[in-house]
């Protein structure tokens, strides 16, 4: 199953499955943090945010525990706040999103890679969503700005 | 970026992209205002209310992809009326004799079925193929009253359509 629109229409998709799903999530999610973290521009400080309890749809129609996600703060010296949530893993057109408030500038970024593939991180502005890019330093350094 | 573009200036002729256009940016602008009414339940900590606008969310990404998924339907059906008619001037009675069967004026294209439909104007079990038949699978389980636990990036999603409407053979 290569994408979200195979698991939703599959009928052979298992608790197992589910699992390994959620672990790959949590798993990418830390590995976005930590390259964002590594970014980050002089005067910026990075916290790890409160966790977010994920228990979507598809884990508890096969039984699978609710877990807790991490989520990331941007601290900028001018009192700048940048917070990464995770919004879903299970949304079909993409192999899970991440949200990012910036004051009032809000930001999507969803991994547009296949099911347990190398992560492809694209962002978005909120009101723009067709006109990605993908996350790097250069996208990370013309936000905070 | 570029497929923007591109799709902005096909949807100057074109107005089942036109359509497909103006559908993505209203959902967008509906969605986030239903994102920004999350969010301020969220803050104020009334949990039930935040739950209920999640759910509004979902329904409302539901009933924008079936909104969008009449359009790419309607130039499937046109597309494949037009091979049909292609196909029906080939000079070659051998060539054209099984195109025949069917009439490509007619409303209900002599009873295709989608998927037999589709197989007219894209290749049968490629992937394109694969993806429009498993989306129309979606469509019909939302539009026959099973609605999905899931959300739909609706904006992603018509970019696919747009991808789906450009692979169409026509001729």
């Amino acid at each position: 199953m290569n994408t979200v629109l195979d698991e939703v229409t599959s009928e052979t998709i298992d608790a197992t499955h589910i699992r390994r799903r959620v672990d790959d999530w949590e798993a990418r999610l830390n590995g976005l943090f930590a390259a964002i973290g590594g970014w980050l521009p002089d005067g910026w400080e990075v916290r790890q945010g409160a966790p977010v309890l994920m228990h979507e749809k598809m884990m508890r129609k096969f039984g699978v525990a609710a877990k807790r996600m991490p989520t990331l703060e941007l601290y900028g010296g001018g009192g700048q706040v940048v917070r990464f949530e995770p919004h879903a893993l299970w949304i079909i057109g993409n192999n899970g999103r991440v949200d990012v408030k910036h004051g009032e500038r809000r930001y999507l970024i969803v991994d547009a890679a296949e099911n347990f593939e190398e992560p492809n991180w694209q962002v978005a502005r909120d009101e723009r969503r067709c006109e990605r890019e993908s996350v790097t330093r250069e996208w990370l350094r013309r936000t905070l700005r | 970026m570029r497929a923007r573009v591109r799709h902005a200036r096909v949807a100057e002729t074109d107005p089942a992209v036109s359509d497909l256009q103006a559908i993505v940016e209203s959902y967008e602008r509906i969605d986030r205002f239903l994102g920004n009414l999350r969010d301020s339940r969220a803050a104020a900590g009334e949990d039930d209310e935040r739950d209920r606008v999640a759910r509004e969310r979902e329904l409302n990404d539901q009933a924008w992809f079936v909104l969008a998924w009449g359009q790419l339907e309607t130039d499937i059906d046109e597309a494949c009326r037009a091979a049909i008619r292609h196909a029906q001037s080939h000079e070659d009675w051998r060539y054209r004799r099984a195109w025949s069967l069917y009439n490509p004026d007619d409303r209900r294209l002599s009873g295709l079925s989608f998927e037999n439909r589709l197989a007219l104007v894209l290749e049968k079990g490629g992937g394109e193929w694969k993806r429009t038949m498993q989306l129309y699978n979606v469509r019909n389980q939302i539009a026959h009253g099973n609605l999905l636990s899931e959300r739909i990036d609706v904006s992603s999603e018509i970019q696919v359509f747009f991808r789906i409407q450009s692979s169409l053979v026509r001729e």
